[in-house]
């Protein structure tokens, strides 16, 4: 089976210089624990395993890393934009064909959002299991546990096929990659890394402004005694709660979260 | 903050350690009971030995600089065996 | 038999790199190992570096090498609680090529000493630790052991540059033992400041910098201090020695804030914000504690040779390091090409050094380490000095002038120090450094 991972490469130490702009060092760059575990599920897996990365230039040095652990082949993605998840995940899209299964990192090592792989499956029309803390091989299929909110773990079987590719991405709990052998390492070295234009020269889409709670209205507290008014503002047991527990089909329930959260404000388009 | 007020803690978190699973340091704590001068305590500048109460030593070695002083100072033989850490992890410097 | 490689150098300092470019260059196939992430994350040092030894391997180093700032001002202070006493020279002769000292940061130099080395051909191999020695049954060294599967190497020569605490010198046995008097420890703070205010406070402009040497101001431990400019950053730091810092029960950190804080070096330091915080023992004692620099198939250099000068006036490591490990490496491309890597075959590696300043500097002053750090030049000479000056320069009319003659007696008794101590420790001093 060819198993294809996306890595995501950082620079590392950020600092805010006295300008206000940030710097980074590219010497104490890397990927997250996230990636480092996706690749080492893939090589327990995968028959053939291709590494896939969008970057700076810098991100070769990750790539030269999964060749040595044992990665088959990679790729190397030229980006010097700050591109969005869709063109991320459009890009990868790419360079993945024939992949079987696709294993991601849930996170990169500089908080993204985690969304590349659920977009990477939407691109290549793909099944998904996201957000995984155990991946095991059954056969042919992946038994794969899932965290959800409150505790609560979710069993998804994957069957991942030429026709039907799957998506999963992983915490960085799920597996310890491989220390690379030497002479791995030395062939890593020298290595030829096959290298493509992303051609994204726009960085994220829209604007990027500061996260901001919508403004919610609240009437002024009743009460005499000051104390009854900070009880009314403050006391959880009297706040209303927004929420409704509806029962609807998948599609349904995508449209009325996202028709709710309009409502509340969250999205404004 | 004037200099001379930043904690210890505020010091070290400004270097950056990758640590790895398996302690490259590793302390006789037989030979340790015995000592009373504690030698490592004074001196490891990353504050890496703490007395207990019992009489003995807790070693940490995730924030270790490598440097070498705790088996250099310690003239109990055998009580510290120091290694470097694997390769690729320990501390990484950058302006220094 | 084949090898691996004709030269295995270990640790891409500046020892190694130097080693690994001059073998590279010589068409030998060389690998340089190094157990940190990159050339240099695991190196820290006093803070000035004076690279004239590499005009024979990089011509015009100071065009592109990693430079903060160029010593054009260099100051030697003498600390007591109360004074200082500093004597300052600077030189605008030093702030144009061919140069003299330079501040750099270790991780910039020495990955770019590295990237020398890979340019000319040498396969650099990071994240990867030397475990040990590969012998023949006949002892000689034939490669090494490192902690990646699969990880031996072997090649007929291995140039040991792993740093001060050289695991391989001592296992291949060329350390008789490990005194901890003959160490220092070096703890600095890198800290922020804008480059104005230390332009300002330093009384330099551009990429000028300064070098300050400090004897006392260690709270009683024997040993010596230093400030050193960046470009904005300034660092300062203590070095201790090992064995009195382990019996004075006060922690180096606190040594190093009791620096700071002193009435002549914290200004400089005021309002600058801790970046960077880091430790790094020193082979203090040079060539009274340096051990056998050759065995068959082995070679050690810089401070793994315990190369680095520490002499009071002159404080210097790095250019030993790299002018030991390019004569390693040209000793290595001799033996390799005669076909000889014993012992004997290594002999080029000593004749050179003891035909440059390597071992000539550290065989004049073999005897200054020690003269420096010994306790009436660290708690009895700095107080009396400090103290001849202070009542020098002290107008406490109506009462004349004394004579300087009579105040040095009264200081040198008040201060307990013997005459014949003064005129021994004056001999030494001389023979050394005159």
């Amino acid at each position: 089976m060819l198993v294809g991972v996306c890595i995501k490469w950082t620079p590392g130490r950020p600092e805010v210089d006295t300008s206000g702009s940030v710097l980074t060092d590219d010497r104490f760059g890397g990927v997250s624990l996230a990636d480092q575990a996706a690749l080492e599920v893939a090589l327990s897996i995968g028959d053939q395993v291709k590494v896939v990365c969008i970057g700076p230039e810098a991100a070769v040095a990750a790539l030269r890393d999964s060749l040595a652990v044992g990665a088959t082949a990679v790729q190397f993605v030229a980006c010097g934009a700050q591109p969005s998840s869709r063109d991320v995940a459009v890009s990868l899209a790419q360079h993945l064909g024939g992949c079987e299964l696709i294993v991601c990192g849930d996170y990169s090592a500089d908080r993204g959002s985690g969304s590349v792989p659920a977009f990477l499956a939407a691109q290549l029309g793909a099944s998904q299991a996201l957000g995984l803390v155990a991946v095991e091989r059954k056969g042919t299929n992946l038994e794969c546990v899932r965290r959800l909110d409150g505790g609560r773990r979710e069993v998804v079987r994957v069957a991942p096929s030429s026709n039907s590719p799957a998506v999963i991405s992983v915490e960085g709990s799920v597996a310890k990659l491989r220390r690379a052998s030497l002479a791995g390492t030395l062939a890593a070295r020298s290595a030829n890394i096959p290298t493509a234009n992303a051609g994204i020269n726009a960085d994220l889409n829209g604007e990027i402004t500061r996260y901001r709670p919508p403004t919610r209205i609240v009437a002024p507290p009743k009460g005499n005694q000051a104390i009854d008014r900070i009880r009314a503002l403050t006391d959880s047991t009297a706040a209303k709660s927004r929420g409704e527990l509806v029962t609807l089909s998948p599609s349904e329930a995508a449209e009325r979260i996202i028709q709710a959260m309009r409502e509340w404000g969250y999205l404004t388009s | 903050m004037s200099q001379q007020q930043i904690s210890f803690e505020e010091r070290m978190a400004h270097s950056e350690f990758r640590v790895h699973e398996r302690a490259h340091i590793v302390v006789d704590g037989k030979v340790c009971a015995e000592c009373s001068t504690t030698e490592c305590v004074t001196a490891c500048p990353a504050n890496l030995f703490v007395p207990t109460a019992a009489g003995g030593i807790v070693f940490n070695y995730e924030q270790c600089f490598e440097c070498g002083t705790c088996y250099l100072v310690c003239n109990k033989e055998g009580a510290i065996s120091w290694s470097y850490p694997e390769g690729g992890h320990g501390i990484v410097f950058q302006r220094t | 038999m084949s090898t691996d490689f004709d030269a295995i150098v270990v640790g891409a300092g500046p020892a190694g790199s130097c080693a690994a470019i001059v073998l590279a260059r010589a068409g030998k196939r060389v690998a340089l190992i190094e157990r940190g992430p990159f050339a240099g994350s695991k190196n820290m040092y006093g803070g000035v570096v004076y690279p004239r030894i590499l005009d024979e391997l990089i011509p015009n180093w100071w065009e592109e090498a990693p430079i903060q700032r160029w010593v054009t001002r260099r100051s030697t202070m003498l600390l007591t609680d109360t004074q200082a006493l500093t004597i300052d020279f600077r030189s605008q002769n030093w702030g144009a090529p061919p140069y003299n000292g330079a501040t750099a940061y270790r991780p910039d130099f020495d990955a770019w000493l590295a990237d020398h080395a890979v340019a000319a051909g040498a396969v650099l191999v990071t994240s990867t630790t030397v475990t040990g020695l590969i012998r023949h049954t006949n002892g000689a060294v034939t490669g090494v052991h490192t902690d990646r599967p699969d990880g031996d190497l072997t090649a007929p020569i291995v140039i040991a540059c792993d740093g001060v605490n050289s695991f391989l010198a001592k296992e291949a046995g060329l350390y008789p033992d490990v005194d901890a008097d003959n160490y220092t420890l070096g703890v600095k703070e890198t800290i922020s400041l804008p480059k104005e205010t230390i332009d300002e406070r330093f009384a330099v402009t551009d990429r000028e910098g300064v070098d300050i040497e400090i004897l006392g101001g260690t709270n009683g431990v024997n040993g010596g201090g230093f400030v050193y400019t960046q470009l904005d950053t300034v660092a300062v730091g203590v070095v201790l020695k090992l064995s009195k810092l382990a019996a004075q029960k006060t922690r180096p950190e606190q040594i190093l804030a009791k620096l700071k804080a002193h009435p002549a070096i914290a200004p400089l330091i005021k309002g600058g914000e801790i970046k960077e915080y880091s430790a790094h023992v020193i082979p203090e004692a040079g060539y009274e504690m340096m051990p056998k620099l050759t065995a068959d198939g082995l070679m050690v250099a810089g401070d793994a040779a315990a190369m680095c000068l520490a002499a009071g006036i002159w404080l210097e490591g790095v250019n030993f390091a790299m002018a030991s490990g390019m004569y390693a490496g040209e000793a290595a491309v001799e033996a390799i090409e005669s076909g000889n890597c014993n012992a004997s075959g290594l002999a080029g590696y000593r004749k050179r050094l003891e035909n440059t300043f390597v071992l000539q500097d550290h065989k004049k002053l073999r005897h200054a380490p020690h003269l420096v750090l010994s306790d009436r030049v660290q708690h009895l000479y700095p107080q009396m000095v400090a103290n001849l000056v202070e009542r020098m320069f002290t107008v406490d009319n109506p009462k004349p002038k004394p004579g300087i003659r009579r105040i040095l007696k009264q200081e040198r008794k008040r201060a307990g120090v013997k005459l014949s101590d003064l005129a021994r420790d004056g001999w030494t001093g001389f023979r050394s450094f005159g």
